[in-house]
């Protein structure tokens, strides 16, 4: 290279790489607050709904267990009530028998609850894959970024993504919601009582 | 015909499942919460079916299925996978693990109830 060209070269960059360059800065100046910020906020929220999810799912599985032992009881009572009603009106041994059907249709319906309570370990399979995807891509960004190591201006990366994802809005409307209508109420006392709150 | 049976799966709710479907049927269940737990179990208790989910922490499901068969007492012991794996290769995993039967998740648990009551029928039978 002459003396000539190195100049060249010093004084006027290549508008192609300078356009490169920016594009690089700014694209770093995006990724950094994501890799920082959002997808570890990311796999806190779906870590949050896995935890609620169970919890839930646990709730209605007591209950149930509740109901089956009431069923387990009620059928039993209706068995030792069957020898009382051999010589009974009809009307009553029919009662008997419409009893023992509804124990035997509550038995259905409770399995059916128990058995829809399956959602929350195939979802918590799911999210864990998936948890374990964002963490992933979460760790290669981590690398590329230290690869790239250049200095960029803050003015230049875009909204704080993860605050944003970490507001109530985002996460979950329905709190947002809440916390509207709880204010709605305080002010409005009468309101309240009208409700019968 | 009631049994005892183990269940090795991680879901706590998933367990309770399970549990209350078999329970239905008279069988006595036992529960572990994976691989490990259960080969431990298996030193205390000696199931006539084992139930194993394959995705779990420490021993996964096919790896429990291959020492379960090394262990002579439990050589002919059924075992059935209940899993959400329905692919192919995951079946024939099973299978030359040494797995009787496969149940996709989410499951039915009528039909759970049935193909037990025809695995424990056919105990015994080459």
């Amino acid at each position: 290279m002459t003396a000539t060209a190195a100049a060249r070269t010093t004084t006027a960059p290549d508008p192609e790489v300078e356009r490169i360059l920016a594009f690089v800065r700014k694209t770093v100046a995006e990724v950094r607050p994501a890799c920082s910020q959002t997808l570890p906020s990311v796999t806190l929220t779906l870590g949050g709904i896995i935890q609620a999810t169970e919890m839930a799912a646990e709730k209605v599985l007591d209950e149930a267990e509740v109901l089956a032992a009431h069923r387990q009881r009620l059928h039993d009572a209706l068995t030792r009530l069957a020898p009382e009603l051999m010589s009974a009106p009809a009307a009553a041994k029919q009662a008997l028998i419409d009893a023992a059907r509804v124990v035997e249709a509550m038995s259905a319906s409770i399995t059916s609850v128990m058995a829809a309570m399956e959602f929350q370990d195939l979802t918590a399979q799911h999210l864990r894959a998936t948890i374990a995807a964002v963490g992933g891509m979460r760790q290669r960004l981590g690398e590329v970024l230290a690869l790239v190591n250049i200095n960029v201006d803050a003015e230049v990366a875009p909204v704080k993504i993860a605050e944003k994802l970490g507001a109530p809005a985002a996460v979950a409307p329905w709190r947002q919601d809440l916390a509207d209508r709880l204010l709605e109420d305080m002010k409005d006392p009468d309101a309240r009582a009208e409700d019968g709150l | 015909m009631s049994a005892k049976i183990l269940i090795v799966e991680d879901s706590r709710s998933m367990r309770r499942i399970v549990r209350a479907a078999l329970e239905q049927d008279g069988h006595q269940v036992a529960e572990s919460e994976d691989g490990r737990q259960a080969l431990a179990a298996l030193r205390e208790v000696t199931p006539e079916l084992i139930i194993t989910d394959i995705n779990m922490p420490e021993v996964d499901g096919i790896s429990l299925v291959r020492e379960i068969r090394r262990l002579p007492a439990f050589r002919f012991t059924p075992v059935i996978i209940l899993t959400t794996e329905s692919g192919d290769d995951a079946k024939e995993n099973g299978r030359a693990a040494g797995a009787t039967g496969w149940i996709v998740k989410p499951f039915d648990p009528d039909r759970l109830r049935h193909v037990v009551a025809q695995v424990l029928g056919t105990r015994g039978v080459a």
